[in-house]
């Protein structure tokens, strides 16, 4: 039998190895905007009908957990679930210079991996694109916070060859938050 | 260094307003306050509408000990330890969900809904039978009742009952419970996050600390309408003999004007306001239900403050909606419960830098550690006799009665041999 693997490997061919580039050198740029405190410019890599959103991480028993962690559950608490007028205000809060949690800034690094490209069946010319993260915080003196999770991207083509966000969600490895707040994006 | 119980009232001198921050950071006074307060007071569990079917749980904590919540095949509810009496292993790992029994996953032994052990393996073989099921079910609460569908629970049998324990704060509670006819629902989802701080800062914060939020939430509040730096919002402050404090501000119950969601409160006005009387109509500000039970009602919001140490705690944030709100009601709050609260809320990170900042300050401090906390705001200005709010009221809404009286309680409890009546302390006239 041709497995799974198999077919997936060979879906590979130069043109998927160029769009896997073009991709990752996408994320790696707006990892760079995130760590240098470029937030409104890693906003306008959001188109303006996309959705922000990071649910909460439930510990269920396996026959009632849910089958698609990253599928919305109807009206849920989340930690984020935002619209573009609604990310906005996120953003301008960063900048406002009286963010107390994030002044002076926090120093992160968005390491991404794992990316892994599939064409959209429900956008067509769009791609449905999963990664992974590792995020480091370290702030003031001596504090420590580390997140590691999955991003559940659409990724539209713009016309200048580059990519916009058309929507995200947020797959955080904790249950608990660990830490004393998430003013981080990811 | 260690502070001995004797001691304690030298750290909390409530009445000038003296606070010893050695009672946010000591080892002893951590362990005594989960036996003196968090094994007497009742508290808070969960919402009725978080286990509405027989067989619904929930698992939570009654100070550091983990506790399950649970629908009986009745309809009735009740909570015990989530420690199976074999080893003490958790009997269930999940946080929510339906269960007919609990298997303790370390040898077996199974607990019914109810906490009755129904099952031990090789009780013929290796016990010769000689065990008495009945003896070892899991330990229950030792009283269990709710007020209004919010479910409460304690250790200590001696403890008054609920009604008398909430004494004038169910008048506030009312406003955000009992303002309609068809009552309120916890949306699903909470939002849990860790503070490396002291849980009583925290909830001292929620009873009387308006003040905190002109320079604390200057680029949230500020930008959304209720900031305005030196300016206090019209107001007052309820202090309870209870430990209880609610902080009132009146005006616009959502954050935003222009969602379903204030269109919706805005017509509902007319019901509450029948309800309830002008009073409690549109009031907002933040509340403790003593000792770890607060909220926010501007933004639905319920919590309670998980202690996990001396200097950690967990909060654990709730929505509130009115259960017969339309859909699109329930989801606009949602959506602006999400905005403003929890871990990434615009409104709430900012309260984490504080917190554990001062955690870290003392957990490594000593001199900081003598440094008495100034706790005078307000001091000598309260009524006991208003004409509309019962309790002890401030006619502002800054001030720091509600936040001596929590101490003045927390210190009835941590002192008191026997459950601490209010009423006893008060015939003794040992009010120190
Ligand atoms: S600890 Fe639960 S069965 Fe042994
Ligand atoms: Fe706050």
């Amino acid at each position: 039998m041709t497995t799974q693997v198999e077919a997936e490997l060979t879906a590979f061919t130069a043109a998927t190895q160029e769009l896997q580039f073009r991709i990752e050198q996408f994320y790696y740029y707006e990892a760079e905007l995130l760590d240098e405190w470029k937030y409104h410019a890693w906003y306008d890599l959001f188109s303006t009908d996309s959705h922000y959103r990071l649910p909460v991480r439930r510990n269920r028993l396996r026959r009632q957990r849910f089958a698609d962690e990253a599928a919305a559950r109807g009206i849920e608490m989340a930690h984020f679930d935002a619209d573009m007028k609604t990310l906005k205000l996120y953003v301008n809060q960063r900048e406002s210079g009286s963010n107390w949690a994030e002044d002076p800034p926090s120093r992160t690094r968005h390491l991404i991996t794992n990316v892994r490209i599939r064409s959209s069946a429900d956008e067509a010319g769009s791609y449905d694109v999963r990664s992974n993260f590792l995020v480091y915080r370290n702030r003031l003196e001596a504090e420590v916070d580390l997140w590691a999770g999955e991003r559940y991207d659409r990724l539209r083509p713009t016309d200048d060859g580059s990519f916009q966000i058309a929507d995200r969600v947020v797959l955080l490895d904790q249950n608990v938050v660990l830490s004393k707040n998430l003013s981080v994006f990811f | 260094m260690s502070i001995e119980i004797d001691d304690l009232a030298d750290k909390v001198q409530w009445e000038k307003g003296l606070i010893s921050p050695e009672i946010f950071i000591d080892e002893k006074v951590y362990r005594e306050e989960l036996g003196r307060l968090f094994g007497r007071a009742w508290l808070f569990l969960a919402h009725d509408s978080m286990i509405p079917k027989p067989g619904d749980f929930f698992n939570t904590y009654m100070g550091g000990d983990p506790v399950i919540v649970a629908r009986q095949k009745d309809g009735s509810v009740r909570a015990y330890l989530n420690a199976c009496r074999h080893r003490g292993m958790k009997v269930c790992r999940a946080e929510d969900g339906n269960a007919r029994n609990f298997m303790c996953t370390y040898h077996g032994w199974a607990y019914d809904i109810s906490g009755e052990l129904i099952n031990v393996p090789n009780l013929a073989d290796a016990y010769h039978n000689d065990l008495d099921r009945k003896k070892w079910g899991l330990v229950q609460v030792a009283q269990i009742d709710n007020y209004k569908g919010l479910w409460f629970a304690t250790f200590d049998p001696t403890a008054p009952p609920l009604h008398e324990y909430l004494g004038d704060m169910t008048f506030y509670i009312d406003s955000w419970v009992d303002h309609v006819p068809g009552g309120i629902e916890i949306l699903p989802g909470v939002i849990k996050w860790t503070i490396r701080g002291n849980w009583k800062i925290a909830a001292e914060q929620f009873a009387g600390d308006g003040y905190h939020a002109q320079v604390t939430h200057s680029s949230s509040l500020g930008k959304i309408g209720e900031g305005m730096w030196g300016k206090m919002p019209e107001g007052a402050q309820f202090s309870s003999r209870h430990g209880h404090g609610h902080s009132m501000v009146f005006g616009r119950v959502t954050r935003f004007d222009d969602d379903p969601l204030s269109v919706y409160n805005a017509e509902r006005n007319p019901v509450v306001e029948e309800r309830l009387g002008s009073s409690r109509t549109n009031m907002l500000g933040n509340f403790t239900v003593f000792p770890n039970m607060s909220g926010l009602p501007a933004s639905a919001n319920l919590r309670v403050w998980h202690p996990k140490g001396p200097n950690t705690f967990e909060i654990w944030s709730f929505t509130v909606v009115d259960k017969d709100a339309p859909e699109q009601v329930k989801k606009a709050q949602q959506l602006s419960a999400t905005l403003t609260e929890g871990a990434a809320g615009i409104v709430e990170l900012d309260d984490g830098e504080n917190w554990n900042l001062m955690g870290q300050i003392l957990e490594q401090g000593y001199q900081t550690r003598r440094m008495d906390w100034n706790y005078q705001m307000g001091l000598g200005h309260e009524t006991e006799d208003h004409e509309t709010y019962p309790g002890r009221i401030n006619g502002t809404y800054y001030g720091e009665g509600p936040q001596r009286t929590f101490y003045r309680r927390w210190l009835e409890f941590m002192t008191s041999e026997k459950w601490p009546r209010v009423d006893a302390v008060r015939e003794s006239g040992d009010e120190s």
